[in-house]
């Protein structure tokens, strides 16, 4: 029979699947985690909703106007641009969960010296950086605009048949996982920036056209929202498929999109952790 | 302190914090491109609503020249004090400020001034270059003299914002945290001031509240009188309007920041 003392671990798996479990286990961790500290500020968690709530109404605003003036805009109704605010609601509202409080730490952590204590941990320090906070008061941003789609949805085409479904929900979880990269891209920038704080809050206001679709921009921006900060297939092409329903390859060149761009971003960071220094040293 | 001295003063910190902000001139040009951003993207929304048909009561060139001069305004009359305000007095770092001959916010005017100048320069071949590549839509006429009330309207305009950013932060004397009523107070004024939609274009019903409440002077006046089809008396009587505004903020301002000075007791205070 093996014992294990106290100074000696097992080691680890290193089984893909064992990993992928780990590394499951440690968000799960990392999630109750945060709702047992979000418990202790309840009064942020109320303000947080509130904040949401303001800033969902102040941004309809425009919308309500832009279609008393004009029956539909480059071919699209009021009750379609609903479903994709809607959708942008739940997106900015993911991001805000899981991602935002991630890529706000990772410039403290490089210029720091913070990622020191994180390099040396067994686990997947890109994975780690990325996915270890979480903000789940944001979540009550993804309810109202699951609100906001079936209103929309009610104005416009009615309720959508399951296969537009599936078909949005896909495109929507690659919009997800492309706008993550997007912005771990631009937190990579760390390695050799003393700060990208500004970076990101560009990359932040660059969602408020994600809020309306391509088709009412030109083509170069059309072009910049599909690929460089990719909102279009995030918010627009999700509508289309709840609304209009979208051909059979787009749900899988947006998965194949958003695969490439996540071995794209895991070579950035293996290539940008060559220049780590060690503040702390 | 002698007005003298206050200016020679305030003209010590303005060159100070220049140099300071000069350190950081790549965030700011970050910063700048951030301002620019929502109107551009409003900009081009207005543009498609016009071409899709909208029967609006400004023609798209006002729409146009109101978006692309907006992110100037918005700067130029913007602050940001009052979360610094706030934590300054929260955490005691006011009170070597009180043993100083200046006053906190000399240096926060200092402050807000200094980041101007070098946003203006990283901003304004910015709105050059949009300016360029949208010029067939964009009506400015203004006859020379209508430019010193520019001036004169965003001047106002920057006082009255910073006096309502004292007002909040101020309240940190009696409230632990003002982030909350700070943002607030950025998406009421936001709206109100005609920052996400020109005021022109809300509907009809709220006019004549819209055209009345002190926010319109913080954005959308200096605006109007570029853009606008403002006569001449309407914006005399703007600009006095404006004028009233800025001395009641001013005032409201001086009296809560004295109120609030006489209560202040902090850590090293």
């Amino acid at each position: 029979m093996t014992t294990i003392s106290m100074n000696e671990r097992a080691p680890l798996d290193p089984t893909w699947h064992a990993a992928l479990r780990r590394h499951a286990r440690l968000w799960r961790a990392g999630v109750v985690m945060a709702i047992s500290r979000e418990a202790q500020f309840r009064a942020n968690v109320l303000a947080t909703i509130v904040v949401g709530i303001t800033q969902l109404v102040v941004s309809l605003i425009p919308i309500f106007l832009l279609f008393d003036y004009a029956g539909s805009v480059r071919g699209w109704t009021q009750g379609e641009v609903l479903v994709l605010i809607g959708l942008h609601q739940m997106m900015t509202a993911l991001l805000a969960t899981f991602v935002a409080p991630n890529m706000e730490e990772l410039t403290e952590a490089v210029t720091e010296g913070a990622l020191d204590l994180l390099l040396i941990r067994p686990v997947n320090t890109q994975f780690f950086v990325a996915t270890r906070r979480v903000r789940p008061a944001n979540l009550f941003g993804v309810l109202l605009g699951i609100v906001l789609v079936l209103i929309g949805l009610a104005r416009s085409s009615g309720v959508p048949d399951p296969g537009a479904i599936i078909a949005g929900a896909v495109v929507f979880a690659a919009g997800f996982v492309l706008l993550t990269c997007a912005w771990l891209a631009v937190a990579t920038c760390a390695f050799w920036m003393s700060s990208v704080t500004a970076g990101l809050l560009v990359f932040q206001d660059v969602m408020q056209a994600g809020r309306y679709p391509v088709q009412f921009f030109p083509r170069v921006v059309r072009f910049l929202l599909l690929l460089v900060v990719p909102w279009a297939i995030a918010t627009t092409l999700p509508t289309s498929a709840l609304t209009h329903g979208i051909a059979w390859w787009v749900p899988m060149a947006s998965v194949g999109f958003a695969a490439i761009a996540v071995m794209l971003v895991r070579a950035f960071w293996r290539y940008a952790i060559r220049f780590y220094a060690s503040a702390s040293s | 302190m002698t007005p003298h001295q206050t200016l020679r003063l305030l003209r010590r910190m303005i060159a100070i914090n220049i140099a300071g902000s000069v350190v950081y001139r790549a965030n700011f040009v970050f910063f700048m491109l951030g301002t620019i951003i929502g109107p551009i993207v409003s900009a081009l929304v207005w543009q498609a609503a016009v071409a899709s048909g909208a029967e609006l009561p400004v023609d798209g060139s006002y729409l146009m020249t109101y978006f692309v001069l907006l992110s100037l305004v918005t700067m130029l009359t913007s602050s940001w004090l009052a979360n610094f305000l706030a934590d300054a007095i929260r955490d005691g770092r006011l009170s070597v400020w009180l043993a100083r001959p200046g006053s906190f916010l000399y240096e926060l005017a200092a402050n807000n001034v200094a980041e101007k100048v070098v946003k203006l320069v990283v901003l304004v071949p910015m709105i050059a270059i949009f300016g360029l590549i949208v010029r067939d839509s964009l009506a400015v006429d203004v006859v020379a003299w209508r430019w010193i009330a520019v001036l004169a309207s965003v001047g106002m305009a920057a006082i009255i914002v910073f006096a309502c950013d004292v007002i909040i932060g101020a309240l940190g004397f009696w409230l632990e945290d003002v982030s909350g009523i700070a943002w607030g107070q950025r998406l009421l004024v936001g709206l109100l001031a005609g920052q996400f939609v020109p005021l022109a274009i809300m509907p009809v019903w709220t006019q004549t509240f819209l055209q009345a409440q002190p926010f319109r002077y913080t954005v959308s006046f200096p605006l109007e009188i570029v853009v606008g089809n403002l006569t001449s008396r309407d914006m005399v009587i703007g600009l006095f309007v404006q004028l009233a505004y800025a001395a009641l903020f001013v005032g409201m301002a001086r009296e809560i920041w004295s109120r609030g000075l006489r209560s202040y007791s902090a850590a090293g205070a």
